[in-house]
């Protein structure tokens, strides 16, 4: 009994890693229905997938935010000044 | 010997310059992106090509070539800082892995702490007071972790690439995220406690 136990339940550690797990490369059938069964009976994991989405549109807004790069010519530019200094070393 | 001597040094320089010419924009981006300035941003992935060329010989193949420049230019990035008096203190990985293992109890569930509630606020990213911890909070993960972010949201590169690059497992790259989306979590709430 207590072997179905644990193949059916998950731990709210394991519950959350597979829900980065889906978002990543994507589960098993068997884990996709373990986190659905967790995911039915616990409030906190839900909420943690919630979050785990906020978190994610955080990171990207503030890699956004001040990332601009120059123009393709004088990255050229710049790419020369440093091999430049390279040869003359 | 000298010819030989010689003929190792070109070899180096014409290595060292591919890799300029592969990687001087991603570095550069990532530079700009960290100093919020372009001027030193160029400065310092500058220098991190001549320190490549310089260290060279401890550059062992382990990583790819693109993970070691940026090793370098983050090191140089603290160094900027440090200049300042503004050290970003990112955490180390144990450290970090230990304040995720504990928001759960000794079965792996959670350690319930209350501020739940807080992140249904649907618009905590209008609050610029919870965009700057938010901020503060990324500095905060371990170098290899924000690595690791970087490349998939920063550089978007797929899952492929970013375990290729990086020297990880498909396994190693989604619990990385995990642990740091976790630690994300943590830190935010740990504001939230505090105010």
């Amino acid at each position: 009994m207590q072997n179905i136990k644990n193949s059916l339940f998950l731990s709210c550690l394991k519950a959350t890693g597979f829900i980065e797990k889906k978002q990543a490369i994507g589960l098993t059938f068997k884990e996709e229905l373990q986190l659905k069964i967790h995911l039915s009976m616990c409030k906190v994991c839900s909420s943690y997938e919630h979050q785990s989405r906020a978190i994610e549109d955080g990171i990207v807004k503030n890699y956004k935010k001040k990332n601009k790069l120059e123009n393709d010519e004088n990255l050229d530019q710049f790419e020369k000044e440093i091999i430049e200094k390279i040869k003359n070393l | 010997m000298d010819i030989l001597k010689d003929s190792f040094e070109t070899d180096l320089k014409e290595q060292l310059t591919v890799w300029v010419g592969l990687y001087h924009k991603d570095l550069l981006r990532w530079a700009e992106y960290k100093v919020n300035d372009k001027e030193n941003a160029k400065d310092l992935v500058q220098e991190t090509f001549l320190a490549a060329y310089n260290g060279i010989k401890r550059y062992k193949g382990e990583s790819s070539p693109r993970t070691w420049l940026f090793r370098i230019l983050n090191h140089k990035i603290v160094d900027f800082y440090r200049g300042k008096s503004k050290t970003p203190s990112s955490l180390g990985e144990d450290a970090a892995f230990s304040v995720t293992e504990s928001m759960f109890d000794q079965h792996q569930n959670w350690e319930v702490n209350g501020f739940e509630s807080n992140w249904e606020n649907g618009n905590l990213f209008d609050n610029p007071v919870f965009v700057n911890v938010f901020g503060n909070c990324m500095e905060d993960l371990p170098e290899s972790w924000s690595k690791i972010l970087s490349d998939k949201y920063f550089f978007e590169k797929k899952t492929e690439q970013v375990c290729q690059e990086n020297g990880i497992t498909p396994t190693n790259y989604w619990q990385i995220l995990h642990r740091a989306k976790l630690l994300m979590k943590k830190c935010i709430e740990n504001m939230w406690s505090k105010s």
